[in-house]
Parts: structure tokens; C-alpha cells; sequence
């Protein structure tokens, strides 16, 4: 659907009217009470929407989202909902009129917690979702919205337009009280510099994650929760892990490796994706050969290409270009693990841990088992952040700006 | 003409140059050149045959006059070793007279040598289990991708017996190819490139002029040194006045030869046109590399005719990279390029790493023989589609993957450069 600045404009004005005539008289009981029946919906196999999105095959197979929608459905119930209200202090505090919401490409279920968080504190939402095949996830949720509650789901506008148009992002900028943005770190300069001086912006980058192998938990129960955590998404997501640190020498190192190669050969067709595209199959056939050239490692991957496991011997973190590239190092001591992850520290998001130490674990904002990586709960501090007490209007925040 | 084909005659394949047999009784190693030649087995048993053949033939080529005059007579005598001697003979003798089966003697022999001396090349063999023992095809040559180039040192000899390095050309901060040439393989190199150039491009006015650093201001560029090898009578860097200023007063025909960006950069800074004179010639090669706006190729070849007066027919197009000693040219608009006869093309299927059906796109995959002190074989990310006479280069091949919220190597790379 092509947009102009015009109706942009005229949706966000909409937005500030059904803030003031529907949000601030609902108020956060109504609110959690809604979210709370969707989420009850969502979990009805016979409930027409999820019928429909067992049906999406693209980006992702609904398998695939599934795992992360259970997730979040969980931290939608009325407890959940106001414990997290509670946790922030954020009872009875009304959040700006309108947010305005950039959702990243290939993110299904970004933008149902972007618009839950924000409708938890009375904010009308003008979503911007990306081009492509994950915007229907979007779509769904608004659909849904308007079957628990015709009105609430009138304080969301949703939109798609390609990133970059340059109008229209100036537009959303302008014109929201509050822009939250996830994307590159390209995106969000660009966006917050649309931002005029007093909108706050907050924005979430690109970030990595990675595990950790305790001595002596390299189990294959690990293994597998790993397996999912790297399959997932295709290990495009920033919770996706890319290294794996196994605590203990080589050859500790090489029997998880081993382990993991097998639980990823296992756990593959039960997230099927179609056949790799021409460029990420070259990644792969790359991310290979160039590991074969390092000196002591051993490589293990499938014939479809979906999964690749290198064991290094080096100890510092490698980025992997994704696709299910994922690299086993060893770590001697775990005192090593700050150093090991040095290259990134600044762009870390999540960890996963098998074992129970996790004293020597780095400032990340999501800590977890194997196997939960992709199934944050709503009360995720992403980045290290609030998540409702960000969003307060403008006239508390007047120099806010993230 | 004579010493050439001594040189072939005496150092034909699987005969080991006297100094070499000098070097071993001295305690020569098993990193030497010659000696790895020597344990081949295609050269031990059935393959020996086909080298003095290959001699052979060489020889015969060189005494039919069929060397250029291009190439300084005795240019490879300082050549140390017997393979590359070869190598440059068959690169310098004409196309009709180079067989396939020479092209393969020839590659197997440098296959072995390479497999010997660059470490990080062997183990990416042994990893799929192709050995000198066990290859007997040019086709069945492992590729490095061209990004091994940045990871590793691929170097046949100490990096301190370098005689030059070339750098890519990237912008995205990430870390930039390196290709080291030692003594004999920087010959090699500007033999084949002086060869190639001929052969590609044998009506190009004399006069050639560099829209790019000389060679001394950019010693790390392969493009500059080329031209440098070319004789390039003059570089034309940043300097778009001067350049404008000399197109006007043109007398003779001149082959203009330059970067896509430079030349965008010379037509966007000023509303000048020229016309050069008739039987000019105007080379492009590389992209825009974030150095200019992008220019599609219909319009940049567009503005060839109208801003430099120099019609189509007369424009042609460079196709090289860094990490490859050889280049290929296409003519005009056309798309197709053609490589020189010691460089052979198959196009990848990326999903099955097979060759991909015919006249179906895959990921192009060269074998040069002028990349002698690193690795020949050459696995690049362009698609391309092979044609009777080359390939279609169709470029990059486009990302189908939307991002998630995953941070990227070249993110990475870029914001530490930043930082």
C-alpha cells in the first residue's frame, strides 16, 4: 500500500484523538484484561488467525515463530501483565499519545511487543512495518486486537513502507510524540536525525549473542536446547547465538562440537525453511572454505546447507555471516571470557548458559538455558533498558533522548 | 628466439632445472619449487610423458615466431624456477597454438606447487581430500574464495621475499585483500597482463592515459601498476582540470583508461564536452565503490558518446579484482567478457558447489595461471553465465535474505573502524 506524508499526518492525528477518547478512559485494566483474552485466543488451535498463520511459510514456518509466540502469549496474563506494570512503577502512569514504531526487517513478533508495551502504558501506536514477508505478522495482531476490543485496536494505525523513504520517515518523526526504532546503526542515525530536538528516540541496534559450556555441562540435552537457539530465525536474530564457549581444553571443546553437529542434524526438519537462496548458500560454501584454511579446526554441516559447526581453537569470538554458522571455542578458565568477547562487548545482547556458573557472565541483557534464547518474555530488558518507563510522555521527558 | 626454446627444451615438464638438483644435493627442502615438481606423481609416472610433450609443443610454438614482440626477448631468463618458465611461455606463445592439455599440464603442476607452499591453501585440500596424489583435472583444482585473500597470508615464500603487494579496493571498512607477488611472479604477472591486454584490445591507440593514482602514489594498487606495465603515458588522479583542460587539445586518438567512479567524477564536475579525436578508446573497469553516485552502465557509456565524443563501438570494459593476476575485457555494452588463454572459467552452482547447468547462472570460478605465488584457482561471489567465448557477468548475486536484528560482520568491521 503506497502512503503519503498527508495520510501519515492525518493517521497520526486520528491516533491522538482515540488516545484521548478511547486509552485514558479504558485505562491499564482494560488494557491488561484485553491482551489477556487475546492471548487466550492465540492459544485456541481452532482460533481462525492462528489458523491462518500456521499457514506462513516466509520468512519463517510458523514452527519456527511458534516457539516465540508461546513464549509471549505466557507473559500475557493478567498476573504477568501487572507485575511487570508494577516492576517499573509504572501503575496509573499515562504514556504519551502516540508512539511511533520502526519494526526491523524478518522480526515476526516485534512488533506485537512493540504495540503491547506501548498499549500497557496508553499510547496510541503508528507502526512502520518493513517490506517483506514478516510485515503479515503485524497484520495479524491488529486483526486480533480488533476481535477482543474493536477500540483498542482503533489506537493502532499500521503502515509498510520501504526503509529509507526519506518523506515518510520524516513525516513519522515529526509528527509521533516518541520513535522507537530497531534496525541497523545506519537506520537509526538516520531516523534520529529526522528527530526534531524535542521528540525523544529511542533505538535498538544490531546487536550478537552467544553460549557458554560450564565444564562438564556440555550434555546432549545442551546441545539440543543450542541446536534451536542457532535454527531459529536462521540465526538472524540478535538473541541468536554465533559463538559458543566451551570451558575446558581441546578436546572438551571438539566432543561438544560433535555433539552439537549431531543435535542440529536432529533438530533441522523440524524447522523446515525453503532451499537457500543463491547468496546465502555462497555465504555458507564460504564461511567453510575459509574455515578449512585455519589452522587445527574441524568443520561439521549438512548438504542443504542449513547448519555448519566449526570448532576453533582460538579463543576470541567470531562473528558468523548467520545461516546457521555457528563457532565452538575453547575457553581455558572462565576468567578468559571477558577478553574472549572484547571485539563485541559493546554490541552484546543475549547469553546462554549450560551450567550453573554464571558469575564470570558479562553485562548482557538477556541471560538464559540453552534453548531459551528465542524466547524472551515481554519484561525483557532489551539493551539493558526499562521497558514501560521509557515511554512516559513528553512533558516528563522534555530532554529524553536515547 | 633461439634461447627461448632452449629454455623450454631443457626445462620441460618433469625435468628438474640443474640448479635445482644443486639445491637438493645441498640440503634443498621440501619447500622448494622444484623439488615439490619432483615428487608429483602425475610427473613420476603416466603425467611425464605429457610434460616433455608440452615442451615439446612450446618449443615449437616459439620457434614458429609465435611469441610477441611485446615482451622483452628474455624476459623470463631470470625466472627461477622451470614451471614458471613454462608457464610464461605458454602465456606469451598465441591462443591457437595452447591446447587444453598443455593448460592442464601446466595447472596440475602449479596446483602442486601451491598445494606445497601456501599452508593455509593446503589444509583447505586436505580438508576436502585433493592432493597432487589424487588430481588428475585442472576442473578438480580446490578454489580458495576470493575473501581468503583478507584472512590469510597466501603466499608461496617468506612475505619478506615479497617484491609487491596489491591491496582491494573495498569502502566498508573491513579489512582489505592482500595479494603478494615475490620476484618471478610479478613478471609473470606483467608478462600476462601486457599479453592479455594485446590480445584483447590489439587496435587501442598507443597513446594510453590513466584516469587513476601512478603507480608510485599507489604502490598497493594492482589497477596502477597495470597501467604503469602498460606504459600508460599519463596518470590523471584528482586532477580533473588538468585532464579537461588536455582533453581540448587532443590531437591524436588516445585510450582513456579508468575507473567507472573517476570517470563520473570528470563528468559531474564540470559541463564540459570533448571530442576526442577519431580512434579513441575509452576503458572502464570497477564500480562506484561509494567514490561517486552510481551511474548506470547504459548511461555512463551514454555519456562516453556525448560528453567525450567517443562512440560506442570504441568503448570497452575491464573486469579484474586483486586477487587475480589475469583480467577480462568486454566490448561496449555487451556484458560479456573474454579471458586470455591461460585462464579458464566454470561458473558454480552455489547450492550444490557442482557446475552449474548450462546457460544457467552460477557463481564464477577462475583458474589463472599467472596467480603463481599465491593460490590459481579463484572462487568469486559474482554470478556470471558461461557463453562459447567467456561469460555474461551479471554481478553480485543479490542478497534474497532480509536482515533480522542480527549484528553483521561487516557492521562489526565497519563501527570498530569507526571507533
Amino acid at each position: 500500500m503506497d502512503i503519503t506524508v498527508g495520510e501519515l499526518e492525518s493517521a497520526i492525528c486520528r491516533l491522538r484523538q482515540t488516545h484521548l477518547e478511547t486509552l485514558t478512559p479504558l485505562r491499564q485494566v482494560g488494557v491488561v484484561s484485553a491482551l489477556s483474552v487475546l492471548a487466550q485466543r492465540w492459544r485456541d488451535p481452532s482460533y481462525e488467525l492462528r489458523r491462518q498463520a500456521e499457514l506462513i511459510t516466509d520468512p519463517f514456518p510458523f514452527a519456527m515463530v511458534e516457539v516465540s509466540l508461546n513464549a509471549l502469549l505466557d507473559s500475557l496474563t493478567p498476573e504477568r501483565l501487572w507485575a511487570l506494570i508494577d516492576s517499573e512503577e509504572m501503575r496509573g502512569v499515562s504514556g504519551c499519545p502516540v508512539i511511533g514504531h520502526v519494526i526491523a526487517g524478518n522480526t515476526p513478533l516485534l512488533s506485537w511487543v512493540s504495540i503491547i508495551r506501548a498499549l500497557l502504558v496508553g499510547s496510541g501506536s503508528l507502526v512502520k512495518l518493513p517490506s517483506g514477508a514478516a510485515s503479515v505478522w503485524g497484520h495479524l495482531f491488529h486483526q486480533s486486537l480488533f476481535d477482543v476490543s474493536p477500540k483498542l485496536a482503533e489506537c493502532v494505525t499500521i503502515f509498510e513502507w520501504p526503509g529509507g523513504t526519506a518523506d515518510l520517515d520524516a513525516a513519522l518523526c515529526a509528527s509521533a510524540d516518541l520513535i522507537i526504532a530497531h534496525g541497523s546503526d545506519a537506520t537509526l542515525r538516520s531516523l534520529g536525525a529526522y528527530c526534531p530536538g524535542r521528540t525523544p528516540f529511542i533505538g535498538y541496534g544490531h546487536r550478537v549473542s552467544f553460549g557458554l559450556v560450564t565444564t562438564g555441562s556440555g550434555s546432549a540435552e545442551a546441545a539440543a536446547g543450542f541446536a534451536r537457539d542457532i535454527l531459529l530465525y536462521d540465526q538472524g536474530g540478535c538473541l541468536s547465538p554465533q559463538t559458543i564457549f566451551v570451558e575446558g581444553d581441546w578436546s572438551e571443546t571438539i566432543h561438544f562440537a560433535a555433539g552439537l553437529a549431531e543435535a542440529l542434524a536432529l533438530t533441522v526438519p523440524l524447522y523446515p525453511l525453503p532451499t537457500r537462496a543463491a547468496s546465502a548458500a555462497s555465504a555458507v560454501r564460504e564461511a567453510r572454505l575459509l574455515a578449512s584454511m585455519e589452522e587445527g579446526t574441524r568443520l561439521w554441516g549438512d548438504e542443504a546447507l542449513r547448519w555448519t559447526v566449526i570448532a576453533r581453537t582460538q579463543r576470541e569470538f567470531v562473528p558468523s555471516p548467520t545461516f546457521g554458522i555457528i563457532s565452538v571455542q575453547s575457553l581455558e578458565t572462565l576468567a578468559d571470557l571477558p577478553e574472549a568477547i572484547a571485539l563485541v562487548s559493546a554490541f552484546l545482547q543475549g547469553c546462554a548458559v549450560a551450567g550453573d556458573e554464571q558469575d564470570y557472565i558479562p553485562n548482557v541483557s538477556y541471560l538464559c538455558a540453552p534453548g531459551e534464547m528465542q524466547t524472551p518474555p515481554l519484561h525483557w530488558r532489551q539493551d539493558g533498558r526499562d521497558v514501560l518507563r521509557l515511554l512516559p510522555g513528553r512533558r516528563q521527558h522534555e530532554n529524553f533522548r536515547l | 628466439m633461439s634461447d627461448k626454446f632452449r629454455v623450454v627444451e631443457n626445462h620441460s615438464l618433469g625435468e628438474a632445472p640443474s640448479g635445482c638438483k644443486e639445491s637438493r644435493s645441498n640440503g634443498c627442502s621440501a619447500s622448494s619449487p622444484e623439488s615439490v615438481v619432483q615428487r608429483t606423481p602425475y610427473l613420476a609416472s603416466g603425467f611425464q610423458p605429457l610434460g616433455i610433450c608440452l615442451g615439446i609443443c612450446l618449443g615449437i610454438c616459439l620457434l614458429l615466431g609465435l611469441g610477441t614482440s611485446i615482451i622483452p626477448a628474455g624476459y623470463n631468463r631470470q625466472m627461477k624456477d622451470a614451471l614458471i618458465r613454462q608457464i610464461a611461455d605458454f602465456i606469451t606463445s598465441s591462443p591457437v597454438h595452447t591446447s587444453d592439455d598443455i593448460f592442464e599440464a601446466l595447472a596440475l603442476q602449479l596446483f602442486a606447487r601451491q598445494y606445497a607452499l601456501v599452508a593455509p591453501y593446503r589444509r583447505l585440500c586436505d580438508a576436502s581430500g585433493a592432493t597432487p596424489d589424487t588430481l588428475f583435472r585442472w576442473q578438480d583444482i580446490p578454489a580458495v574464495p576470493a575473501a581468503a585473500f583478507k584472512a590469510f597470508d597466501l603466499s608461496a615464500v617468506p612475505l619478506s621475499d615479497s617484491k609487491a603487494v596489491f591491496h582491494s579496493s573495498g569502502t566498508t571498512g573491513a579489512e582489505a585483500s592482500r595479494h603478494y607477488f615475490d620476484a618471478d611472479g610479478l613478471t609473470l604477472y606483467e608478462t600476462s597482463l601486457r599479453v592479455g591486454f594485446r590480445d584483447a584490445l590489439p587496435d587501442c591507440p598507443p597513446h594510453l592515459w590513466a584516469l587513476m593514482p601512478n603507480p608510485e602514489a599507489a604502490p598497493n594498487s594492482s589497477l596502477s601498476h597495470m597501467l604503469g606495465t602498460l606504459r600508460a603515458e599519463r596518470f590523471f588522479w584528482e586532477a580533473d582540470d588538468a585532464l579537461a583542460g588536455t582533453l581540448k587539445k587532443l590531437t591524436e586518438p588516445v585510450t582513456l583508461f579508468g575507473t567507472a567512479f573517476a570517470f563520473v567524477q570528470l563528468f559531474d564536475g564540470t559541463l564540459a564536452s570533448w571530442r576526442m579525436p577519431q580512434g579513441s578508446v575509452v576503458i572502464e573497469t570497477g564500480g562506484f565503490k561509494g567514490r561517486s553516485r552510481e551511474v548506470p552502465r547504459e548511461e555512463l557509456y551514454g555519456l562516453f558518446g556525448t560528453r567525450l565524443g567517443v562512440p560506442l563501438t570504441n568503448c570497452h570494459s575491464e573486469y579484474g579484482m586483486s586477487e587475480m593476476a589475469s583480467q577480462f575485457y568486454g566490448r561496449g555494452l555487451d556484458s560479456e567478457k573474454r579471458g586470455p588463454h591461460w585462464v579458464r572459467t566454470r561458473t558454480i552452482d552455489p547450492l550444490t558447489g557442482e557446475d552449474s547447468l548450462p546457460g544457467t547462472p552460477g557463481l564464477l570460478r577462475h583458474y589463472d595461471l599467472a596467480n603463481w605465488n599465491s593460490v590459481q584457482a579463484l572462487q568469486t561471489q559474482d554470478l556470471g553465465t558461461l557463453t562459447p567465448s567467456g561469460f555474461l557477468l551479471h554481478g553480485r548475486a543479490p542478497s534474497a535474505e532480509v536482515r533480522g536484528c542480527s549484528l553483521t560482520v561487516e557492521e562489526l568491521w565497519t563501527s570498530r573502524s569507526a571507533s
